[in-house]
């Protein structure tokens, strides 16, 4: 495990290498990308057991903070969409450059996964895309998070809450703790994973901790564009912060994502 | 304002991050400022306040630790037995001798919310090297004004039945001996946690404060509204203890429209603020020369 900042100086990124564990190590890199906000905090354990597994499984691994998160440089009103896409490429580069290796595979969780899916267009160097729990719908997923962050309140502050106004997914400027600049809010807005048919990958894993209408539509999309896509459904819990505070990670949706990669690769 | 990963530790198996101030701010001899795990938060702390906090008192001219204690965040496991408590103690005195032998630095601050102000409270009792503390939602004890307080809010509710029940169950458990556990800090919001927080006899740590006032520690106790089922009222811990003589060297305050995680951003620039102004006041550049320096305890 080595953790080092690296990128453009101004806009450093902090991120943990995870060299692969016995050899033959693996010519593939895996890079996680994490969900926003305090998703992302919620998260941080289960990536980081991944990161774990994908190692013992002699992958090389990098797990990152985009800009404005975690302990990248930016403020946590800094960050945006357009920015982040190039972070993963910035990451992408890293992982490369660590790890000696010319192919690398994707592993987003929520926005992550979308960002992943957004950041995929063009390049030559991706063999698989593992989406975990994507956001499909931007719309959607600012209506749940608004509501997430509505209860949380409501949970905390009590009496004192009920007096302000509810948060809108239309005009909210924080949500769960965290800034929800008016960019961001557009351009989450705009997400729609349904119109997006460039994937420039062999094999592409959608693996869900839960079933919805938006999953079964983007398993159908994803069916229909002549990709090597494989699904799978493993009922975990792991966005809250009552999970979050028992330490538990979903092992059996992770061991499915390992093995997902593993298979991509044989 | 610079930052930079570290690997600390006995093992080198903690992960930090050490925010530094850019030269012209940066004041020789001013204590390393250390931030804590609240719970099981990674390093960054809740809504990567700590972030915002170690950048802001960078521009101070402090440096700023944060890292995550053995088993959090990125940080390894420890592969010994010790408790939760005994284990963090012992992995705060390996990142302090870690970076007075690295870094020669001489006096620390430690800060933390929830359990990791309970961890700088303890921490700060047996190392004469930590010169603050700052606690968050740190220990807390009810005192007559808290009854008045928490009942007379509550006489004319609907629900207050209720609640007034809930109290007195709760002491009834306060008072068993951890037969039940511990009382929740807040019952009707969270389920416990794993890692489950008990207060010490009041006594004892009044007699813990005694000693850091003795040694002039400088001593910043917040409380926020997440802790209303044991405090209420910005002077109450001062109630609590009156047998303390602080010398001056105590400074309190009550964020009474703020969650005990700091939800709300409004609520988080409330608390950076008043976080870095009382480290500016506490420990200015002008004191932090040599002949003003407490003596360190060898050995």
């Amino acid at each position: 495990m080595t953790p080092s900042f690296f990128g453009p100086s101004a806009r450093s990124l902090f991120g943990i290498y995870h060299p692969p564990v016995g050899r033959p190590a693996r010519n593939r890199g895996v890079l996680l990308c994490a969900p926003l906000g305090q998703e992302a905090i919620r998260a941080h354990r289960a990536l980081r057991q991944l990161a774990i597994l994908l190692s013992r499984a002699r992958y090389h691994v990098l797990r990152f903070d985009y800009y404005g998160c975690g302990d990248s440089a930016g403020d946590s009103s800094e960050g945006h969409t357009t920015q982040w896409l190039e972070d993963i490429a910035t990451a992408t580069a890293e992982l490369k450059d660590c790890a000696g290796v010319n192919r690398v595979c994707w592993v987003g969780l929520r926005y992550g996964a979308s960002l992943a899916v957004l950041a995929a267009r063009g390049r030559r160097d991706l063999d698989s895309l593992v989406l975990w729990d994507p956001v499909v719908d931007g719309k959607a997923y600012l209506r749940e998070v608004c509501a997430m962050h509505e209860q949380l309140l409501l949970e905390e502050l009590g009496d004192r809450r009920r007096h302000r106004r509810a948060t809108s997914p239309d005009d909210a400027e924080e949500i769960l703790g965290f800034p929800l600049p008016r960019r961001l809010r557009d351009e989450i807005r705009q997400l729609d994973l349904l119109s997006i048919v460039d994937y420039p990958v062999r094999r592409v894993a959608l693996v869900v901790s839960s079933t919805t209408p938006a999953y079964d539509r983007l398993r159908a999309h994803l069916s229909s564009l002549r990709l090597d896509m494989t699904y799978a459904h493993v009922p975990a819990e792991w966005n809250s912060d009552q999970v979050m505070n028992r330490s538990l990670v979903p092992m059996d949706l992770l061991q499915t994502i390992v093995a997902s990669l593993a298979e991509a690769a044989a | 304002m610079r930052e930079r990963t570290l690997l600390l530790g006995e093992q080198r198996g903690m992960v930090g991050v050490l925010t530094e101030p850019s030269a012209e701010v940066g004041a020789v001899d001013r204590p390393l400022v250390v931030l804590l795990n609240a719970g099981l938060l990674p390093r960054i702390g809740p809504y990567r306040l700590w972030v915002r906090l170690a950048r802001q008192l960078a521009a101070e001219g402090f440096a700023v630790l944060r890292f995550d204690l053995s088993g959090i965040g990125d940080s390894e496991p420890r592969q010994d037995a010790l408790g939760f408590e005994e284990a963090a103690l012992d992995d705060i005195r390996q990142v302090l001798d870690q970076m007075a032998r690295s870094r020669g630095v001489r006096r620390f601050v430690l800060m933390g919310l929830c359990s990791g102000a309970d961890n700088s409270y303890l921490a700060a009792l047996r190392d004469d090297r930590i010169v603050g503390i700052v606690l968050m939602d740190g220990y807390a004890y009810r005192t007559p004004g808290f009854y008045l307080r928490y009942f007379g809010r509550r006489l004319l509710r609907r629900r207050s039945w209720y609640s007034l029940g809930r109290l007195a169950l709760e002491q009834v458990r306060a008072r068993l001996p951890r037969v039940l556990g511990p009382a929740p800090m807040n019952p009707s919001v969270r389920p416990v946690p794993d890692y489950v927080r008990a207060f010490p006899p009041r006594a004892q740590v009044a007699a813990g404060l005694r000693s850091l006032a003795a040694r002039g520690v400088h001593i910043y106790v917040i409380y926020t509204s997440g802790m209303d089922g044991h405090y209420n009222h910005r002077t109450q811990f001062l109630r609590a203890f009156r047998d303390v003589d602080f010398r001056g060297h105590l400074t309190l305050d009550y964020f009474a429209e703020s969650d005990h995680t700091f939800t709300e951003l409004r609520s988080q620039r409330a608390l950076v603020e008043a976080v870095v102004a009382w480290t500016r006041r506490a420990f200015p550049a002008h004191i932090a020369v040599r002949s003003a320096e407490p003596q360190v305890r060898s050995g």
